[in-house]
């Protein structure tokens, strides 16, 4: 299992050659989401990694409209392809112009939205031969995250400590907050800091960062899996990454790599945790139960179910009518059949039709050609119940 | 010369919205199922409404897109099999899709066409072209994408492009948000989005020691593509979209109604030099909404496009009062209530083409011809109206704003 982080100084090398670390990510900020590094920095900082004998990734992660991916690959071929030994990309265009008009090997972000083996399989094999790695999404169970190493023909790479990135927007959010404050404040135009709350969300103290590429909001937490080498181990996942790039430096991670080379049972992660100064969360690591309150969002009692469907309750008159809005085109509403109504809260009233009047109040046989039927009055049934017809032909 | 324009795409929230979009002139809605979309809390279509709504929409020439824009987990795609196979059998005409597994779960089972959902974030050529070859024949853009490029796009790759002309926008990349998913536990991109982007926040800038407190900054103002309709078609986009499968039958009718007839206007004349516009630009105004702005479709969506307020609704001061349901007889017409209204108000009846008939209430009756001096909501009322009327025409009335 391989260690790999971000390097965004000559410093960070040094700690990341310290970790014992055999690959190093590194990014311009006009390729990258979060690097602050120019370009001359970048190539100094290549040129270095290079030095090291690190392999080198170059992560390039923004999305892009059509007039901007231009420009930006101006940029990726100005840097000398001898310092990057393999490009990690996002967008499907930046994929579709590294693989087609490109030698590099690729490692594919995969975090967002890929969640089926199904889906990853055929971007392994659309990669094929260029394909380096698949970097899988933490929302991802360990389950999932073992089966997916098994079967997935490629290596794997999965984020163990850093920022959950929640929210991606090319539009800058902040700064116009701070129009008009420029008397009390003096800020620097090309990146924004700040920290959100909402009374609305049961969450508070949200990373936000506005920068040239637009709007990054964070999870209040940070993804902490260190406890979980052992088991990350006995998966056999290829790659771990972790993220410091919100910290002061990489001093961490020295004491992570020890972490991922002792032969303890339960190596104690309690040091780390003291040094590290965001609170931490396991995310989805355990398991992922996102779809279960999708059931609780709408009443599925007053769905239309089956072909003895006839209509909805539209109106009731107490007393006199039921109103019913035919909808089913199977099922006929006639005088003397037998209904079932299934109301809101999901009770089931029978009841006999022995009055029935078309929208003219003329005395009728059936439903047919009508939209609007009044039959005789029924205790219990509430507008939005819904109708069937019992034992249809 | 024949001008084509592109074709109008409304949203169906079920299958009343669907007969209400259709007759007002979309010739193309989008819906969901009962599962594998991105609004959960909509009503969606049960497997014998879709059948209905695929029969109401191809007896009228219109076409039907079912949504499968979720990011599947593999269980989902286990279920998605028979349906998918169903959507088939009922013949829909093409699949709104996201994710790769599911692209590649309907290639191995059906021969159904597949767009490309705007939750993929299409936003170039090349990515145009890598799901092209993924075996997708129409992409959705990103609302991030101008007009001009989506023409480049279309011209590069080849391929069919659909891009949203009206609507509530997504701030975020589309499925580039996960806020539901880490805050409410709910998966915004297999259809829980809580709508975090629409709460009011709190920021603290803690290098400038500021605060900036009580603002909507996530929110986007709505987008509005009619003032550039020429550009769409001028384009040659083949589809302009309408966000709002959540939204109300008004919404729907006055959408289908105003962009409908602007195209159809186009068609026949060539141009918009024509006070139509501002007739047009008028009825989108009369329904709910946020501040409306071209958003990216001209250019980079500015920070006029945060909608840094709460309600979005001061402006347009109409109100749905009902659908008609059917007629009682020649003279009279059965409402179905859903706001209240008077005896001496006046209400609008939307017909499905040409204007407004205006309509004073003088005289109100119950089903079982009681008269009645105001209506309630839920219930059906029987009011004169001897002019042009059909079921599914939607009544609205002016309210304080």
């Amino acid at each position: 299992m391989n260690l790999i982080t971000y390097a965004s100084s000559i410093h960070d090398l040094s700690y990341i050659k310290e970790s014992n670390c055999q690959e190093v990510i590194i990014a311009p900020k006009d390729l990258n989401r979060n690097s602050k590094l120019n370009l001359v920095d970048t190539i100094e900082l290549l040129v270095q990694a290079k030095k090291l004998d690190l392999s080198v990734t170059l992560e390039w992660d923004v999305l892009y409209t059509e007039n901007q991916i231009y420009k930006a690959i101006d940029l990726f071929k100005s840097i000398d392809s001898s310092l990057i030994d393999c490009v990690r990309v996002q967008d499907e265009g930046v994929l579709e112009f590294v693989l087609t008009e490109t030698n590099y090997q690729i490692q594919f972000i995969a975090e967002t939205g890929n969640h089926n083996l199904l889906g990853l399989s055929k971007w392994v094999s659309y990669i094929g031969k260029r394909l380096d790695r698949l970097v899988i999404s933490i929302e991802l169970n360990k389950n999932t995250l073992a089966e997916y190493i098994n079967k997935l023909e490629c290596d794997i790479e999965y984020l163990v400590l850093g920022k959950i990135l929640l929210f991606y927007s090319p539009r800058k959010l902040l700064s116009p907050l701070l129009d008009g404050e420029n008397e009390k404040i003096n800020y620097h135009a090309d990146r924004l800091e700040a920290i959100g709350e909402s009374e609305e969300s049961p969450h508070k103290g949200f990373p936000l960062v506005e920068n040239g590429h637009g709007t990054f909001m964070y999870h209040i937490k940070d993804l902490f899996l260190l406890d979980k080498l052992n088991e990350l181990k006995d998966l056999s996942l290829n790659y771990l990454r972790v993220d410091l790039r919100f910290e002061v430096d990489l001093s961490l991670l020295p004491k992570i790599a020890a972490l991922l080379s002792s032969t303890e049972v339960d190596p104690d992660t309690d040091l780390i945790k003291a040094d590290y100064k965001n609170d931490l969360i396991r995310g989805y690591y355990q398991i992922n139960k996102s779809d279960v309150l999708f059931k609780k969002l709408k009443n599925y009692r007053i769905q239309r179910k089956d072909s003895s469907y006839i209509g909805e309750v539209i109106e009731i008159l107490k007393g006199e009518y039921l109103a019913i809005n035919i909808k089913g085109q199977a099922s006929l509403l006639t005088k003397d059949c037998s209904l079932k109504f299934i109301t809101p809260e999901g009770k089931e009233l029978f009841c006999k039709v022995h009055k029935l009047q078309d929208a003219a109040l003329n005395d009728s046989e059936s439903s047919v050609g009508h939209e609007l039927m009044l039959m005789n009055y029924m205790s219990g049934v509430w507008p939005k119940s819904q109708v069937y017809l019992v034992n249809p032909l | 010369m024949t001008i084509n324009v592109p074709e109008l795409l409304s949203p169906a929230g079920n299958l009343d919205k669907l007969k209400v979009a259709i007759s007002y002139g979309a010739n193309a809605v989008y819906l969901g199922g009962l599962k594998f979309g991105l609004r959960s809390a909509a009503d969606n279509f049960t497997d014998e409404e879709l059948l209905e709504g695929v029969t109401f929409a191809h007896d009228r020439d219109a076409v039907v897109y079912v949504v499968l824009n979720g990011f599947l987990h593999d269980k989902d795609l286990d279920e998605l099999v028979p349906f998918i196979r169903y959507l088939e059998e009922i013949a829909i005409d093409a699949v709104i899709v996201s994710d790769l597994g599911v692209i590649e779960t309907i290639k191995a089972h059906t021969n159904l066409e597949i767009h490309l959902s705007t939750q993929a974030s299409c936003l170039n050529s090349y990515s145009a072209k890598l799901w092209k070859k993924m075996g997708v024949t129409r992409i959705v853009l990103g609302r991030e994408v101008s007009i001009d490029e989506a023409a480049k796009i279309k011209k590069d790759a080849d391929i069919e492009i659909e891009m949203f002309v009206h609507g509530s926008m997504c701030m975020a990349f589309s499925g580039n948000c996960v806020i539901s998913n880490f805050t409410q536990g709910r998966d915004s991109n297999r259809g829980g989005c809580a709508h975090s982007c629409r709460f009011e926040y709190s920021l603290k800038f803690e290098d400038m020691d500021f605060e900036k407190k009580n603002h909507y900054f996530m929110s986007s103002t709505d987008l509005n593509g009619l003032r550039v309709l020429e550009k769409f078609i001028e384009a040659g986009i083949d589809s302009i979209k309408v966000e709002g499968r959540m939204k109300s039958h008004l919404y729907a009718a006055t959408m289908s109604k105003v962009y409908s007839e602007a195209l159809r206007y186009y068609k026949e004349n060539g141009h918009f030099l024509s006070d139509k516009i501002v007739e047009w630009e008028s009825e989108l105004k009369k329904v709910k909404h946020r501040t409306y702005a071209p958003a990216n479709l001209v250019e980079k969506a500015a920070t006029d496009t945060i909608f840094d307020e709460r309600v979005h609704d001061k402006d347009s001061n109409y109100a749905i009062v009902g659908r008609v349901l059917d007629r009682a007889n020649e003279d009279e017409i059965i409402i179905e209530v859903r706001n209240a209204f008077n005896i001496g108000d006046e209400v609008e009846l939307i017909p499905f083409k040409g204007a407004t008939a205006t309509i004073k209430i003088n005289q109100m009756r119950l089903m079982n011809n009681t008269a009645i001096e105001r209506t309630n909501p839920s219930t059906l009322v029987k009011i004169p109206f001897s002019g042009l009327c059909e079921a599914n025409n939607i009544v609205r009335m002016q309210v304080l704003s």
